[in-house]
């Protein structure tokens, strides 16, 4: 993806000074970053780079420690995950959570569980299945049932029934055959081009950088380089350390 | 691997027109498949093409609808898994099981106890054991936490040492390279290899074609519960009906190194 994103002025999501992490481990350590409308941002690091946390801090599944989490102009720092989710902040967790005794089309409209507009859900419905044409002929069986990669199409329709204004995916390509990355990829494109703005967690860091805007550089809890998605591409210890070139 | 490539190796597991149906889903639809001993097998097709319903079939969690398989020759198709264990075959899980409460020695130390050389084995030895395993999969200092407090790659690396820990011949891999980045993928790769030469043959599921290719003797292509192709891991990827079911023209590209790179 190349040019400017089409954001201007304040930034959807502004993270400042932000620290947390699980009992008495602190994970990160003055995070901040911005988001601006309509961008695709990518957050790359190691395995314990602080990654997952960061996304799950946002999202609110766990306090932040210091710092705050302004979204779409509103000072979110305290405030609880499904108002999170209500003003759009969407998180896609690593490793599926579904429920894996309902249907695949109960863990859908899960996602759609706040919205308001309940006559419009069936319309988004119909575009997710269509989107994920595995799901359509799985819909009525349990989650549970479905193979590693179908759970995961799963959770991702799931967030998308929410009308995310910023989805945060946490591992895009876990557990997904190559054609059905390239095909999600393309989605999220897609997706984008209709406004969604996207943080992008990926190990496949190529895939990531070729189709975000901007990247952020996560090593032991803390942001240490953020520049565009083609100047980490070109960066010889990006390269290095997460591309295997 | 040369045993394998002839196809004169001695054939480890063999599975006869394995089929497997829940309810009105025919996850297996007659699969022919030998295992050559020695020899590192890839796997690969897409999501839901039945990879590992056909793991699930052979180490005893499911039984098949119809079809039988053979282990050195034995006929395993309906023993329960514990004894497919007994025998020398162990897996892990795409979606992991760990034994949560316990800590992650004792997990690895209760695959140690219920292996091919787990009857010999006091809980004192199997721990002893499991910790030259943790070692061997560089997760030696989390040792003494509960499993619980895992974070998602480190559990896959818990599914391959409680794997290795039973002493198996043949080896299932259920993707344990999901979630890990280029380097890691190095790392896990020198790590299969290893295993590899230290006699066990594997039988390996991943989607990270960088892997795949590097690692596998014979690569096999399952497509709605059907084996639509078998050979080396060059030739397979080259079929057209791979690159459309399963590979996608842009990954097909990067593997055969062009473009794509910055």
């Amino acid at each position: 993806m190349s040019g400017n994103p089409p954001g201007n002025g304040k930034p959807l999501l502004e993270v400042s000074n932000l620290s947390s992490g699980y009992g008495d481990v602190q994970v990160l350590w003055d995070i901040s970053l911005q988001i601006q409308q309509a961008e695709v941002v990518a957050l790359i690091g190691a395995n314990g780079a602080g990654k997952t946390t960061l996304l799950s801090t946002l999202s609110q599944l766990i306090p932040p420690w210091s710092g705050s989490v302004h979204f779409r102009g509103r000072d979110l720092t305290r405030a609880r995950s499904d108002e999170m989710v209500e003003a759009g902040f969407i998180h896609v967790p690593q490793g599926r959570r579904l429920f894996a005794g309902l249907s695949v089309k109960d863990n859908l409209l899960q996602g759609a569980y706040l919205r308001r507009d309940k006559a419009k859900i069936q319309n988004t419905l119909d575009w997710v299945v269509q989107t994920l044409p595995r799901l359509k002929e799985r819909l009525n069986q349990a989650a549970g049932l479905l193979s590693g990669g179908e759970q995961q199409m799963c959770a991702i329709g799931r967030a998308l029934m929410s009308q995310p204004t910023l989805l945060a995916i946490d591992e895009l390509s876990l557990g997904l055959a190559p054609v059905v990355v390239d095909n999600l990829i393309n989605l999220i494109a897609e997706i984008n081009r209709q406004g969604i703005t996207v943080l992008l967690v990926e190990q496949d860091v190529q895939v990531a950088l070729e189709h975000a805007h901007r990247g952020y550089v996560l090593e032991t809890g803390r942001v240490v380089q953020s520049s565009s998605a083609a100047q980490l591409l070109e960066d010889p210890r990006i390269r290095q350390a997460y591309l295997g070139l | 691997m040369p045993a394998a490539e002839n196809g004169k190796g001695e054939v480890l597991l063999e599975a006869r027109r394995v089929a497997k149906r829940f309810g009105g889903l025919s996850a297996l639809q007659g699969v022919d498949l030998k295992i050559f001993r020695g020899e590192i097998l890839g796997v690969i097709g897409p999501n839901g093409a039945g990879k590992t319903t056909l793991v699930n079939c052979i180490s005893g969690m499911d039984k098949p609808t119809s079809g039988e398989i053979l282990f050195k020759g034995l006929e395993i198709t309906k023993m329960p898994s514990y004894a497919i264990g007994r025998l020398g075959v162990a897996r892990t899980f795409q979606v992991v099981k760990p034994l949560k409460q316990l800590t992650v020695l004792d997990n690895v130390a209760v695959g140690a106890m219920f292996g091919a050389r787990g009857k010999d084995r006091s809980t004192a030895e199997a721990r002893r054991y499991a910790e030259e395993v943790l070692q061997r999969v560089g997760l030696q200092k989390w040792m003494t936490n509960r499993a619980s407090e895992l974070t998602l790659t480190d559990l896959k690396r818990l599914e391959l040492a409680k794997a290795l820990a039973m002493d198996p011949e043949l080896l299932f891999l259920d993707e344990v390279m999901a979630g890990l980045n280029q380097t890691e993928i190095g790392r896990a790769m020198d790590l299969i290899r290893d295993i590899n030469r230290s006699g066990v043959t594997l039988f390996v599921i991943e989607h990270v074609m960088k892997a795949i290719m590097g690692i596998s003797d014979r690569v096999v292509v399952l497509h709605f519960g059907k084996k639509i192709a078998e050979g080396k891991p060059q030739e397979v990827i080259e079929r057209p009906e791979v690159i459309e079911a399963y590979l996608g023209e842009r990954f097909a590209r990067r593997v055969r190194g062009e473009g794509n790179h910055p």
